[in-house]
């Protein structure tokens, strides 16, 4: 019988497992006999294993068979393929990402993004303006070299304007900044979310392709967005 | 219309026989994932990829036990792969903590399921596989052991711990649980 030496009471595991065998230790059965303070543990252990094993069935969130039912839905079905019915086919229909680089680099409208660059050209040289003169007046130095400097920035963002100036090439046409950062926000969004869908389900065919899709064009656009800025940088040297 | 012949529709594609079993199982089915899960968001998901696995593996189903039974063992196998994933850290040997605020202290005489429950999701998740296992789903150690892969004798011990902390999360209003009978070692 396990007893704790100091306390002549029982230890809480051999409660526990006189829950399960209470033949197993003569001696620990016959301690709670003349034990009170052990048998009112031992009973409030019983206690807990029975509203346990009394604990009630629970209802399913409303709709889950509806959200069931759309996740068969996307499985190829069987008349289509000839395959087993509810059973997703290796590689099967990948949904098209939403814009491949050949449709995004279709024009833009001008107001748009006219006016978005226009605003970040009003704050941005705003910004330089204030910094130039504090600091013009701190050196007691040339208002003139820092009003050279600033219209040096504006002639480079409007350089960037000049990129967004749309030209239908495949893959090396003029990049719009402004939608191409709204884009690679929306492609990262979409890369969370399907890295989070594949934790759930890593075997997932269509989440496979959807993600290596997402990731490619990300870096296509990230990719040319440096090399345009690259190239305003450049020039602007 | 007998199960087996719903199974047998369910199997060619037919979606109201799959909605006919999942009506039939579908309480058993969360009831067990939700209390290995501990969290309802979890639950959900893991839930529902069961069913969606089980409707795809049709076809492997061969009526050796009923359809309940083996979307049953299904879903648990589901549930507990997805947590053995989730956290080796705080899976059997792992976390001592509780997880969240504890429930009030409850009567002497009783034990209210909303407490239990509390107690339950609250348990760190080695602990409460074992607990949900072997207490509420009545499943033998050995059984647990090969679920887990584990010793039976590993399954045991964690099945105590996990009654001890219940036991202290439990505990009625006043008492002080460091009192000397049934102290852990």
């Amino acid at each position: 019988m396990s007893e704790k030496p100091d306390t002549g009471h029982l230890e809480r595991w051999r409660l526990s497992e006189l829950l399960d065998e209470p033949g197993g230790d003569p001696r620990a059965a016959a301690h709670l006999e003349s034990c009170p303070e052990c048998r009112r543990e031992f009973e409030r252990l019983s206690r807990i294993r029975m509203a346990l094993s009394a604990l009630g069935e629970l209802d399913p969130p409303a709709g889950q068979w509806e959200r069931i039912e759309a996740r068969l839905r996307t499985r190829v079905p069987r008349e289509a393929t000839g395959a087993r019915s509810g059973v997703a086919t290796e590689g099967g229909p990948r949904p098209t990402p939403r814009g491949t680089p050949e449709e995004w680099r279709l024009p833009a409208p001008w107001t748009r993004w006219t006016a978005q660059l226009a605003a970040a050209i009003v704050l941005f040289a705003g910004g330089v303006a204030a910094g130039l003169y504090v600091t013009a007046e701190r050196d007691g130095g040339s208002v003139a070299a820092g009003e050279e400097e600033y219209e040096d920035h504006l002639e480079a963002l409007g350089e960037l304007a000049e990129l967004g100036a749309p030209r239908v090439e495949a893959g090396e046409g003029p990049l719009d900044p402004v939608a191409a950062a709204e884009r690679l926000a929306r492609l990262e969004a979409l890369i969370r979310a399907s890295s989070e869908a594949l934790e759930r389900s890593p075997g997932d065919p269509v989440a496979n392709g959807l993600l290596f899709q997402l990731v490619e064009e990300r870096d296509f656009l990230a990719d040319r967005l440096n090399r345009s800025l690259r190239l305003v940088a450049l020039e602007y040297r | 219309m007998e199960e087996r012949e719903i199974v047998e529709r369910a199997r060619s594609g037919d979606r109201l026989a799959m909605g006919r079993l999942y009506e039939a199982h579908a309480r058993r089915i969360y009831t067990v994932v939700r209390r290995l899960a501990g969290d309802d968001h979890l639950a959900e998901d893991l839930s529902q990829e069961a069913w969606v696995r089980a409707f795809e593996k049709l076809r492997s189903f061969r009526g050796e036990s009923s359809f309940g039974t083996w979307m049953y063992r299904l879903a648990t196998n589901v549930a507990l792969n997805r947590l053995r994933r989730m956290g080796r850290r705080a899976d059997l040997e792992g976390a001592a903590e509780m997880v969240g605020s504890p429930p009030p202290p409850t009567d002497e005489a009783v034990i209210t399921r909303r407490a239990l429950a509390g107690a339950l999701d609250r348990l760190p998740p080695g602990y409460r596989k074992v607990l949900v296992l072997h207490d509420v789903e009545g499943w033998t150690h050995e059984e647990i052991a090969r679920a887990l892969g584990v010793a039976p004798g590993t399954s045991k011990s964690q099945l105590h711990k996990a009654r001890a902390r219940m036991r202290e999360v439990l505990a009625p209003r006043g008492e002080m649980t460091s009192g000397e009978a049934g102290r852990d070692v």
